[in-house]
């Protein structure tokens, strides 16, 4: 599944990411690459989605997140 | 002299290390990216005279927002005896990442492992020497905010300029994302791992609740600022005026035209900015500081994206929008933190759009004459603000449709955690840098200004006559001559535009055009620094006159249309 239907609370680990490459190395400054943890904390209802990663917590928009595949975490 | 530089992620607590180790007075933020000039300092340290340059917040140096680019470009090309890069102890994972990036580029590198007492608050305590011993590099652990750690910091900072400290920098080995697994296994190595829980966020970020919670802050902050701004402002209006009389009596050996070019014009002018300007910005500026120290702002950028995003704008754009409040110079400097050129520009051309500092309490003082109520004032305040986030959105999806076409770009921000601001700090820090600043440039204004006017008014009748020809062409926007005579002559500094139009046009320059001027004042031409800054940061003449043209449009529209219906 996609990064954007996670629920909350829900966590996934990355499986890839088909993002433009500006994009792809922005969030690899963020430590957020293939085999990533994270967990979602806000989904989006229209806003842009609460992700977090570690210690850190990212904002991105849906579209972005539609780009991102995940596999559900238990 | 011994060159360092201090780099790290925003948010970091890097500038309050800074201030801490130089006690040079510099404003630190919670929102990412803040530092956007690179801020410079001293200490003495051993009898050495230490030069310490705090780069701008920068979450890689490989890639991202022009202003990250300042930060590697400096860290590249100049000559460092020491680079400390400044680790988050609360999220070390993420912060090691431009760390690794900086052991295998920078020249001496240590690090030094801040914000350490709120890690412990967490109920984590990272293995400092592990750390060390892991990176190959000395590693110092601090607290900046309580000022602990400071002098182990100096110390390893000297013995690694004096070249006493083996530095075996740690080298990663891998594909790209070496540097995110690397610190990802380190951090886990040293025990940093951390779950943060932001229950406050639920409200504060919901869709619905979020806004109101918003607007809510937005009301509160006004009312705060019009009631505070009240008493100050007569008490500085009166003790001027006892003043201006003292001054009459003690210049009476001058020759009368000095004396009245002194006291009528450079005095009166300055008097007038100082007392309308001052009150208000001496509470608005703190609460601010307030708001963004504890992180809320990162918050008010998440909740407008999704208008951002709809008109084809960034997210960040709301930042630059709150930098532009306190003055639209520093907001269109500030637009540096978006990545995308397309959504810079837009951010930079619609900057002017928002009150500065120097429209700000103007707009107060006209809602004054309209309202008598403070919460009159507070809810027209309000409507104000939310008219020029609404033009700004709007001109965002002007320019998206017609000059810079293209697609919205990706939109990634840091949402840093809720810190308890250091109430005292902020007190004092936005008394002396800003609101001195600002004062110190109302009066480097107002004093020629008031001059110059003096000077035109002895040249008997030219600018009531020049008044009285604009008179025409001003009514068809439900202004008068006078009125529209100080716009023109304000251009260098919005703060001069009320004392102009009632110098020019009298006490009852305000009749019937009250609302109308309230408008213009919200939407006109950017003052002639901004414009200048525009050009600098475009550097673009076309570009220029957009950002010219179009509050100058919509003020003008805005008020025709006004015009007509009353």
């Amino acid at each position: 599944m996609t990064c954007d239907s996670l629920r909350r609370g829900q966590r996934g680990q990355v499986l890839d990411l088909s993002v433009t490459e500006a994009l792809r190395q922005r969030l690899l400054d963020f430590g957020l690459t293939k085999g990533t943890e994270l967990c979602c904390l806000r989904p989006c209802c229209g806003g842009p989605m609460l992700l977090q990663i570690g210690g850190t917590v990212l904002a991105l928009r849906r579209g972005d997140c539609q780009k991102i595949r995940v596999a559900v975490l238990p | 002299m011994r060159r360092i530089a201090l780099a790290g992620n925003p948010n970091v607590g890097k500038s309050s290390l800074f201030n801490a180790l130089t006690g040079l007075r510099q404003h630190t933020g919670n929102w990412p990216g803040k530092t956007v000039a690179v801020a410079q300092g001293h200490y003495l340290y051993k009898g050495k005279d230490y030069e310490i340059v705090d780069l701008p917040g920068a979450y890689s140096l490989t890639s991202g927002s022009p202003e990250e680019g300042i930060a590697a470009d400096f860290l590249e090309t100049e000559d460092f005896c020491c680079t400390v890069a400044v680790c988050d102890a609360t999220c070390l994972d993420r912060s090691l990442i431009l760390a690794l990036q900086m052991l295998e580029r920078c020249p001496n590198p240590i690090v030094c492992v801040n914000l350490m007492d709120e890690a412990r608050r967490l109920g984590m305590e990272p293995d400092i020497s592990r750390l060390s011993a892991l990176l190959g590099v000395p590693v110092v652990a601090a607290s900046a905010q309580k000022g602990e750690g400071l002098t182990d910091l100096q110390e390893t900072v000297r013995q690694v300029c004096e070249g006493f400290m083996p530095l075996s920098p740690h080298v990663c080995q891998g594909g790209e994302s070496r540097y995110a697994e690397e610190a990802r296994r380190i951090a886990a190595e040293v025990g940093a791992q951390v779950r943060r829980k932001n229950t406050i966020d639920s409200i504060l970020l919901h869709p619905v609740w979020g806004h109101f919670a918003l607007l809510a802050l937005l009301l509160l902050v006004f009312w705060l600022t019009i009631e505070g701004a009240n008493y100050p402002s007569q008490l500085l209006q009166w003790g001027f005026d006892r003043l201006g009389l003292w001054l009459w009596r003690v210049l009476d050996f001058l020759p009368i035209t000095v004396q009245s070019a002194l006291l009528d014009g450079v005095y009166a002018t300055t008097a007038r900015v100082i007392s309308v300007m001052l009150p208000p910005m001496s509470v608005f500026f703190p609460l601010f500081t307030l708001l963004e120290d504890m992180g809320y702002l990162a918050r008010v950028a998440f909740l407008l994206d999704e208008g951002f995003r709809r008109v084809g704008a960034c997210g960040k754009q709301a930042l630059t929008l709150c930098m532009g409040f306190g003055c639209n110079c520093a907001g269109v400097t500030g637009c540096r933190i978006i990545e995308s050129p397309r959504e810079r520009k837009m951010a930079v051309l619609t900057n002017s759009l928002v009150p500065c500092n120097g429209r700000f309490p103007a707009l107060i003082c006209l809602l004054s004459g309209m309202f008598s109520t403070t919460m009159g004032r507070m809810l027209g305040l309000t409507a104000c603000v939310l008219l020029a986030v609404a033009m700004t959105l709007l001109s965002c999806l002007f320019l998206h449709r017609t000059r810079l076409k293209g697609e919205p770009s990706s939109f990634v921000l840091e949402l840093p955690p809720y810190r308890r601001p250091s109430v005292g700090q902020v007190l004092l820090r936005s008394l002396l840098d800003r609101s001195l600043k600002i004062l110190r440039r109302a009066v480097a204004v107002a004093a020629p200004a008031g001059l110059l006017l003096w000077l035109l008014e002895q040249w008997q009748g030219l600018l009531p006559w020049l008044a009285e020809r604009l008179d025409g062409f001003a009514s068809l926007f439900g202004l008068n001559g006078a009125v529209l005579l100080a716009f023109v002559l304000g251009s260098p500094a919005n703060e001069l535009v009320l004392p102009l139009a009632e110098q020019i046009g009298g006490a009852a320059v305000w009749e019937g055009t009250a609302l109308c001027t309230l408008i213009f004042m919200l939407f006109h031409w950017p003052c002639t620094t901004t414009l200048w800054t525009i050009r600098r940061e475009t550097g673009s003449n076309a570009m220029t006159l957009w950002a010219l043209l179009l509050p100058t449009v919509i003020g003008m529209s805005l008020c025709f249309v006004l015009n007509l219906l009353f």
